[in-house]
């Protein structure tokens, strides 16, 4: 039986959203916590793959810092509202998938970070009973019982079917 | 979609000896890390650099066999610019000079 792609490109150029009830409910709730994050506790340790250093040296490193950290900043913030605002619908502008992307990657990023994945076979090993505190700052007692590996998991895949809808067919949805 | 304008950045005034650093092109590295998508970064070269898509392929490929290629190269102005592009995708990218 042929099942509905989930993710697609309209005839139009738009992109056609069917995504199932908890993958939209994941992304109901964690692009707003890394908002928060990045206004709340920008050194948070889980951001740095986030704001990676441009320059070898302190001097050149803070001087981009200075001049590019919040545009950096706002733009993810920006992408992660996107999400938020864009999350019902069913059609995606072209502009609007690309903001998903790179805020679906970020995602990815700390969540990552957060797991101390460092290779992808982790990945696949982290068993769904495993508990994640969400993207709430490390310093936050309030804990969430989400399942980290169906984060994870929804995020890579809704990520590369965008991808593939914006651009690429046919590449191997693989983490370097 | 996110946005950059160039980076203004302060050069000093070469004099002398100097002036040769300033010639040397920065190179723009971008390294493996285990997160990203391998379509995603290649998108994201195709993107930013308007490579096709077997170029931005073979890059892409080079970053995840070699653990590092380098993307693009420059005057420091070009490289930095290229650089928060790069991170701005969430590629973990570093600038030096050539």
């Amino acid at each position: 039986m042929l099942e509905r792609r989930r993710i697609e490109r309209t005839a139009k150029g738009e992109i056609r959203l069917r995504l199932p009830r908890d993958e939209r409910a994941l992304l109901r709730s964690l692009p707003g916590q890394l908002r928060r994050l990045l206004a709340e506790a920008p050194d948070d340790p889980s951001l740095e793959r986030l704001f990676p250093p441009a320059y070898d040296d302190a001097e050149s490193e803070a001087e981009y810092r200075r001049l590019m950290g919040d545009e950096l900043t706002d733009g993810r913030r920006r992408a992660l509202r996107v999400i938020e605002e864009t999350l019902d619908e069913e059609r995606l502008t072209r502009d609007q998938a690309e903001s998903w992307l790179t805020a679906l990657n970020d995602l990815r990023l700390v969540l990552g970070t957060r797991l101390d994945v460092s290779d992808e076979t982790l990945l696949e090993r982290l068993r769904p009973t495993r508990i994640c505190r969400g993207f709430r700052s490390s310093s936050s007692r309030r804990s969430q019982a989400t399942s980290s590996s169906d984060l994870t998991r929804a995020g890579r895949s809704c990520q590369s079917r965008l991808v593939r809808s914006c651009g690429l067919s046919g590449s191997r949805d693989l983490t370097f | 979609m996110t946005t950059l304008a160039p980076a203004e950045v302060e050069v000093e005034q070469p004099h002398g000896a100097d002036e040769v650093e300033h010639d040397r092109s920065w190179i723009v590295i971008v390294w493996n890390d285990p997160i990203n998508l391998m379509s995603y970064v290649t998108l994201v070269f195709q993107k930013l650099f308007g490579y096709d898509r077997a170029k931005a392929t073979k890059l892409m490929l080079q970053v995840h066999n070699d653990g590092k290629a380098v993307v693009s190269s420059g005057t420091r102005e070009k490289a930095e610019y290229d650089v928060a592009r790069l991170h701005a995708h969430g590629l973990w990218a570093t600038m030096r000079q050539d």
